[in-house]
């Protein structure tokens, strides 16, 4: 996998008739996309021309057919640009109307009763009850949760193990609904579980106040067991009950979304793509959802056991996006959830790139009321690094928040036109910066792309996407997975 | 060890930066002249060889040139990333003056409901949780592959 991005300046472009652009070749072709988000292949002998001025208006490339836009309409030719285009394709992209945090991860205890490998919460003890949120501080961040201007509200309790300090589970739940009648938002939760603790009590419980469910599910037994040691019995039956449990509400009549589960990809994973995907469609997942690790944290103590490098996730991730195609093209209905992300992105010029969410779209909030802009930053407070925290309940207002200069800093970091390398990167109009992953793993918020496992990564990830798409076949699978992006 | 940089190249600013990402291997002292500065370059480990501390200042140099192309970059873009960071945040905290909250959590009957919940819920953590322990200190480490649990 080369790091290299732009062909460009190999070869003399002409200034009338090429407009600003970033390549990479990939495979036999050079893939060419521009700042609104347009993309093209062509064949190295077209880039050449294309380059030198020698595309013309009759031209094949040049224009529009039946199916694909030519270079023309997606504004790659710099004499004949459409501003009113760009103006509309760039504008939503750029300048959101931002509606304030709508995404609250609420940590409601430290303590947990597994013991995972790779996990990056900082758990504590089943014991440990001094890490458990309070009800007054339950109380507080509920109140800041409705101070942020957000038509649409998502609580996702995350721990540790939620369901361990159950009854602060549902005070949020419920204090949160009263405070709805007032408020009047779109209210939702989500339940970040391993369903080792999810009784048929707490599931009525849940599905009556629309909670939504997620779990851990990393592949077969031997695999899952081995990833996720459950302190207290066997992880893979305890998950494995708890999601046919919802899913056998949900059969029955209860209004309840589908559970999702992630799927964590350790070294263990690697070669085992196909077996992961039919342990969660014979569940009827239909999404699948990887989770690399990201050496944060605590997975970074245990990376020697369990990471890899990027290009062996990007062979994994290429291994399993080909099972799943080739599923779908038997008829299986699934889909996976970053390719989603994705291709939402380059087809369709959803989802912006500056800035990130981290702050404005999203918070986190620790047991003890510490307030971080994301759930990472979180992580990294848990091992020393307070740089993301932003507040406290107990005597922050929203505004303070929002004010905070790290999330201005962490805003800046994120402009990948700020960012050498990104900005002459093929791949900028679709992807994104991380400032706590640059901060947990290089020690600033900038980061250094060249050697960032994080660019590396996502660069390879696109390679297979974009591959994937140039392939009619697989590409008509993938716009098949376009109606799963609202749910 | 000692790196001499020229002025025409290099920015104290960045020399900083540099000097602040490298600090947790590093320890970094800075000196000058009129056309250039003078790096010294000290690993913080003691035991630290040769081969491992040229390999640190190659570390140190490309955090440098990092730093460096990172502000070309930055303000050449500057004016419009400022804009749209104004924006962002003047629009996700709701304006100037953000929004009172609505009248009905002021009355009584609110203020009552809210406290029932949380003496429901306070009266549960009593009655199911284990009971309260003091502050034990820091998180546990995830347990090793080789724990053999």
């Amino acid at each position: 996998m080369s790091r290299l991005t732009e062909p460009a300046g190999l070869l003399e472009a002409s200034p009338l008739k090429v407009a600003a652009h970033n390549a990479r070749v990939l495979g036999s072709s050079v893939l060419i996309t521009n700042d609104i988000g347009e993309h093209a292949f062509l064949s190295p002998a077209d880039y050449e021309r294309y380059l030198g001025g020698r595309i013309e208006n009759g031209d094949p490339l040049a224009v529009s057919n039946a199916k694909v836009p030519g270079l023309l309409q997606k504004d790659f030719v710099r004499d004949q640009l459409d501003f009113a285009h760009l103006s509309d394709r760039t504008v939503p992209r750029h300048l959101l109307d931002w509606k304030g945090p709508n995404v609250h991860t609420v940590v409601v205890t430290l303590r947990c009763n597994f013991k995972c490998l790779y996990c990056h919460a900082s758990v504590v003890g089943v014991e440990r009850t001094d890490k458990d949120m309070t009800v007054e501080t339950a109380r507080q961040v509920v109140d800041l949760i409705f101070q942020s201007p957000s038509p649409t509200l998502m609580i996702e309790f995350q721990g540790g193990e939620p369901l361990l300090n159950w009854p602060v589970v549902k005070f949020i739940t419920q204090y949160a609904k009263e405070k709805n009648k007032h408020h009047k938002r779109a209210l939702h939760f989500g339940l970040i579980s391993n369903f080792s603790l999810l009784d048929d009590e707490k599931i009525d419980f849940l599905i009556a106040h629309g909670v939504s469910f997620c779990t851990s599910l990393d592949g077969p037994k031997d695999l899952h067991d081995k990833n996720r040691i459950y302190l207290g019995g066997n992880s893979h039956e305890s998950v494995l009950a708890g999601l046919r449990k919802v899913v056998a509400k949900k059969a029955a009549g209860a209004k309840t979304d589908t559970p999702n589960a992630i799927c964590t990809i350790t070294k263990h994973s690697l070669n085992r793509a196909p077996e992961i995907v039919d342990q969660l469609v014979a569940l009827g997942l239909e999404r699948i959802q990887f989770g690399p690790l990201d050496p944060i944290g605590f997975a970074k103590k245990s990376w020697d056991t369990i990471g890899y490098t990027s290009a062996e996730f990007v062979k994994f991730y290429s291994d399993a996006l080909d099972y799943i195609i080739a599923l779908n093209k038997k008829g299986v209905k699934c889909y996976e959830k970053m390719a989603l992300i994705f291709i939402v992105r380059i087809l369709e010029g959803g989802h912006w790139r500056f800035p990130n969410a981290d702050g404005i779209a999203r918070l986190a909030y620790n047991h003890d009321g510490s307030i971080y802009t994301c759930e990472e930053g979180r992580l990294l407070a848990n091992e020393g690094d307070e740089f993301f925290k932003i507040g406290h309940s107990s005597k922050s207002a929203f505004v303070d928040l929002l004010d905070h200069p790290t999330v201005r800093a962490s805003l800046l970091a994120s402009s990948s036109n700020a960012q050498p390398m990104c900005f002459q990167c093929a791949y900028n109009p679709f992807c994104s910066v991380l400032p706590v992953y640059n901060q947990g793993t290089q020690g600033s918020v900038f980061g250094s792309m060249p050697d960032n496992g994080w660019c590396e990564k996502m660069m390879g990830l696109f390679d297979v996407v974009f591959t994937k798409l140039r392939d009619p076949e697989a590409r008509k699978v993938l716009e098949s997975w376009l109606e799963y992006k609202t749910r | 060890m000692k790196l001499v940089l020229t002025k025409k190249i290099y920015s104290k600013d960045a020399l900083l930066i540099a000097a602040q990402v490298l600090s947790p291997k590093l320890n970094v002292y800075l000196d000058e002249t009129k056309s250039s500065y003078e790096v010294t370059l000290e690993a913080k480990r003691k035991d630290v060889e040769a081969a491992k501390l040229q390999a640190l200042a190659g570390e140190f140099a490309n955090e440098l040139l990092n730093q460096e192309y990172r502000f070309i970059v930055g303000r050449f873009n500057a004016k419009i990333s400022s804009l749209i960071i104004t924006q962002t945040l003047m629009a996700a905290r709701g304006g100037e003056t953000p929004a009172a909250p609505p009248a009905g959590e002021s009355t009584p009957e609110f203020k009552k409901l809210v406290s029932d919940l949380v003496k429901n819920a306070e009266a549960e953590v009593a009655r199911t949780m284990p009971k309260k322990i003091p502050h034990q200190g820091n998180p546990l480490p995830p347990v090793k592959e080789d724990a053999g649990v």
